[in-house]
């Protein structure tokens, strides 16, 4: 899991039907103080995050396949099988 | 995902028959503060029927091989998703 904090939304409407429905927002990553690192990824948003926020995202599979990895009563069921990366929010 | 924008399409006829019929587009990376390219390049499956030029993010990965077009085959890459603006506190730096 990475550190990230939330720049902007993303919108789209021809998108998998995978993530359809889901906020996408602008993260950007940074360190554990909230300091970007100017490298920028898209998210798929499970927990209501805003601008300014610092989250921690997860990627790969564990986007994926692991609701239960982490801050588990947050987590959204219905992502299994999705190309998704995942959020979930941190305290500063 | 990463965001990225459409910069040609890669053709090759001699490949692995799993990703026949599947459309190769080559994608450069791009930083959303400024909406320039980084210069990194990729090729990626495409399952949203993207064209040149168009913003788009890709999902890398296990991810890649989660979507209609792409399952069981061996991608690395796949455009999920063609976008239609982007903003950053609240001031829209793309709209397509």
């Amino acid at each position: 899991m990475i550190f990230g904090k939330i720049e902007g939304t993303v919108v789209s409407a021809q998108i998998d039907k995978g993530i359809k429905g889901k906020k996408c927002l602008l993260v950007q990553t940074c360190n554990h103080k909230g300091d970007g690192d100017g490298n920028y990824l898209v998210a798929v948003d499970l927990i209501g995050a805003g601008v300014e926020e610092v989250v921690i995202i997860s990627q790969g599979i564990s986007a994926i396949r692991s609701p239960s990895f982490t801050c588990s009563s947050i987590f959204t069921t219905g992502l299994e099988g999705t190309p998704v990366c995942c959020l979930s929010k941190t305290s500063t | 995902m990463i965001l990225a924008k459409v910069v040609g399409t890669v053709v090759s006829t001699r490949k692995e028959p799993k990703i026949e019929g599947i459309k190769f587009l080559l994608l450069e990376k791009i930083d959303p503060s400024n909406m320039q390219g980084k210069g990194d390049y990729l090729v990626a499956m495409d399952s949203v029927g993207a064209g040149l030029g168009e913003v788009v993010f890709f999902v890398a990965g296990s991810s890649s091989r989660m979507t209609d077009t792409t399952e069981g085959k061996p991608s690395d890459a796949t455009i999920i998703s063609i976008v239609d603006s982007i903003d950053i506190n609240g001031e829209y730096v793309y709209k397509k």
